[in-house]
């Protein structure tokens, strides 16, 4: 993701002038300073004469920045109406918030992930409320938005609304997590995936058997070892059981046996040689390279991975995904998803106009671009999902669908990702790990009550 | 009368140095996410840090850059400065040490990523000499020590040229006596390098005191998450940078103020005693 790096250097650039004093600065009012920069709002594709103005997360050059620039080309030619793109990379919001203090707010609307545009944009009373939008039809086709993206559909309506219930973006694609491998060397899983651990651990064993290492992974990010336990938990107790332990002040929910039992599969994972070498000892994304060129078997991932892996991996690949199996004896876990869509300023110069905009990447055309050019899943059910992420149709039609985002983000960062890490790099067992966990749960919720 | 003449340079220095630190000031007792509402938070932010594991691993991967690294720098800039003094090429050698400086840190650090991965070159060479399970250099418990070594080899050019620089100037005729005087090495560095070059030390150990509390974007891109680097190898700019911009949560900028608070302070204090520690007389020459 060059963009962060990008925008986090620009920062650092800020960071380093002119000694320490800057340094404070930069927490605060140095920011500031960037708003003037930005504030300008002329980016590669963004005119100053425009109608509305927007501030997306694509870069220039991905698959979706394409199909959100046929969008916004459509709009003008069909509406009549010039919205002004520019093309900002990942998390766009940290980038703005700044200039959100001036009267001199550079975009009407913003696109990107629904998480950050909850807790960054309407978090600080930025976004508006987008109720009415949900009244509307999606234009020129007989479906209003709140039933391209609502309940029954491919994704809750509860997508993008704040802890008030106010819905404060409009999804118009999401990303969903899978167990993905290459298609051409297991043929049959397609039609037979494991329907539980002990079917994957099978399979699992029979490569180890090959002398595989069957299941690859990129520790260096901890997201990407903690969705296990995410899923695993969720199988046995269910999301609301998987949240509960989160926000268990005193840390001591962890103990129960059915959280050890999910930690005992990640504890086997880790000691029975399933994870490729190096697993605990890379940089991103050298491992997921390594599956991609069938060095190991299987990636728990998100469904953007195989356009990740395309300019690197095998080119004979046919990459294909079946869901994250139950724990036996207990439900599939739930479907944790991901969303990007559009949101509107409060500070919007014209929000009418800018509203205008949001229900028009619903529209069948882009949904479809969205599966085939993005390799992404449209929200609409009618418009089919692309075959690598096929694994997830039986799930996302009848599964419950919970955003991926944290029950507190804080705590996920600070504590669970961090302890997580010892177990499923395999120095801790499971009952210590547990031990660790609810111990370091404890001391975080006294300092954040 | 003379007010005319600092007015320009005071006004632009208020505005961009005094004006946002006094902010800074301020926010780091308050509560904020960057825009919208702030809510008034005391010395609660401040209060955070000791117990914030987070914070106190950042505290402390701080002090190990700011003493450990430097003290390192410093011991290998005198002693390749010793070993250069009287070699032949040392005009084309220091080019080639000073070179590290020259490279971004963002580019050093992503390319050690590729050098320390687990079958990177440093572990095929291991390898090739035979080592059947080499280090997983990238790991938790590795992680912070190859960083500290990267921002060694990255700071230690600039300082063994500003050395050089400060040694070549003493005269010949000093170390001519010293030599006369049955001085060895040792004592030639000990009685006449050290001390003319003193007052150059001096300030090259204030600037590494202010440096090492600012490293930041080697650590950022070492790891090569595109995201935070794991919470075990932070310093606290890394930490400030992730309290104001979290990847999905609400931005705490009143904690990010607090950190970059301490940075200020911690810079004046380490300022002031080095300057005091490292006080001498000037030797004239």
């Amino acid at each position: 993701m060059p963009n962060n790096i990008e925008g986090a250097m620009s920062r650092r650039g800020f960071l380093g002038i002119g000694g320490t004093a800057l340094v404070v600065a930069s927490s605060g009012a140095g920011v500031l300073g960037l708003a003037g920069c930005d504030g300008s709002g002329s980016g590669p594709s963004g005119d100053p004469g425009s109608a509305a103005r927007m501030w997306s997360m694509w870069s220039e050059g991905e698959p979706n920045e394409a199909i959100l620039a046929e969008a916004v080309k459509d709009f003008k030619k069909e509406v009549g109406i010039d919205i002004g793109v520019d093309w900002k990379g990942r998390q766009p919001v940290d980038a703005l918030l700044p200039s959100l203090n001036t009267s001199n707010v550079p975009t009407d609307l913003l696109n990107g992930g629904n998480t950050e545009i909850v807790n960054k944009l309407a978090a600080t009373e930025n976004a508006v409320d987008l109720s009415d939008v949900y009244d509307r039809q999606v234009p020129g086709e007989d479906v209003t938005v709140a039933e391209a993206v609502g309940n029954g559909n491919r994704i809750a309506n509860s997508i993008g609304f704040t802890e008030e219930g106010i819905p404060v973006a409009v999804p118009y694609q999401l990303s969903t997590f899978l167990f993905f491998y290459n298609g051409r060397r297991f043929p049959d899983l397609q039609d037979n995936p494991p329907r539980d651990w002990d079917e994957f651990f099978m399979m699992l064993d029979e490569q180890v058997a090959k002398g595989r290492q069957p299941i690859a992974l990129d520790g260096s990010k901890p997201p990407y070892h903690a969705w296990y336990s995410q899923h695993l938990v969720s199988s046995i107790v269910g999301y609301s059981g998987w949240v509960d332990a989160h926000l268990d002040r005193s840390g001591q929910l962890w103990r129960e046996p059915e959280y050890v039992e999910a930690a005992r599969i990640i504890e086997r994972l880790a000691s029975g040689g399933y994870f490729i070498d190096g697993y605990d000892a890379s940089q991103f994304p050298a491992m997921q390279q390594k599956w991609s060129n069938n060095e190991s078997d299987f990636i728990f991932n998100g469904t953007w991975l195989p356009k990740e892996v395309k300019p690197y991996g095998d080119p004979e690949a046919e990459y294909r995904s079946f869901p994250f199996p139950a724990v036996p004896g207990y439900e599939p876990p739930p479907v944790f998803i991901a969303t990007q869509g559009v949101s509107v300023l409060s500070k919007a110069e014209d929000v009418e106009l800018a509203k205008e905009f949001v229900s028009w990447m619903l529209k069948t055309k882009y949904q479809e671009m969205t599966a085939t050019e993005a390799g992404e899943i449209p929200v609409r059910v009618d418009v089919a999902v692309p075959p690598t992420a096929e694994g997830a149709v039986e799930q996302l039609s009848g599964g419950k669908l919970i955003q991926s985002a944290p029950p507190n983000q804080a705590y996920w960062n600070d504590v669970f990702e961090v302890v997580h890490a010892d177990l499923v790099f395999g120095r801790l067992t499971a009952e210590e790990y547990i031990d660790k966990l609810a111990t370091q749960s404890n001391e975080f919720w006294k300092n954040h009550e | 009368m003379f007010v005319p003449f600092v007015a320009p340079a005071l006004i632009v220095f208020t505005l961009i140095v005094l004006a946002p630190t006094v902010f800074s000031l301020w926010v780091s007792f308050n509560e904020w996410a960057g825009a919208g509402p702030m809510t008034f938070a005391g010395f609660a932010n401040y209060a955070r840090m000791a117990s914030d594991p987070v914070f106190v691993t950042s505290f402390v991967n701080t002090m190990w850059t700011l003493f450990g690294v430097g003290a390192a720098v410093f011991v290998v800039s005198f002693a390749l400065t010793m070993l250069l003094q009287n070699m032949l090429g040392r005009k084309f050698i220091r080019l080639v040490i000073f070179f590290p400086s020259l490279v971004p840190g963002v580019v050093v650090g992503i390319l050690w990523g590729f050098l320390f991965n687990a079958d990177g070159l440093v572990n095929t060479v291991i390898g090739g000499l035979g080592v059947d399970d080499p280090p997983g250099w990238l790991s938790q418990e590795h992680m912070f020590k190859i960083i500290l070594l990267g921002i060694m080899w990255l700071h230690t050019g600039v300082y063994t040229v500003i050395l050089m620089a400060a040694a070549d100037r003493i005269p010949r005729d000093l170390y001519e006596a010293a030599d006369l005087a049955g001085a060895t090495p040792w004592q030639r560095f000990r009685y006449v390098t050290l001390p003319l070059m003193w007052d150059v030390v001096s300030v090259c150990i204030v600037l590494w005191c202010v440096q090492a509390l600012k490293i930041f974007e080697f650590i950022l891109v070492f790891t090569g998450t595109g995201g935070l680097p794991d919470r075990g190898v932070w310093n606290l700019a890394l930490f400030s940078y992730a309290e104001a911009f979290p990847t999905d949560g609400t931005p705490a900028f009143g904690m990010a103020a607090a950190t970059g608070m301490l940075i200020l302070v911690l810079a004046m204090v380490f300022t002031v005693l080095a300057r005091w520690v490292l006080r001498r007389d000037d030797v004239q020459y």
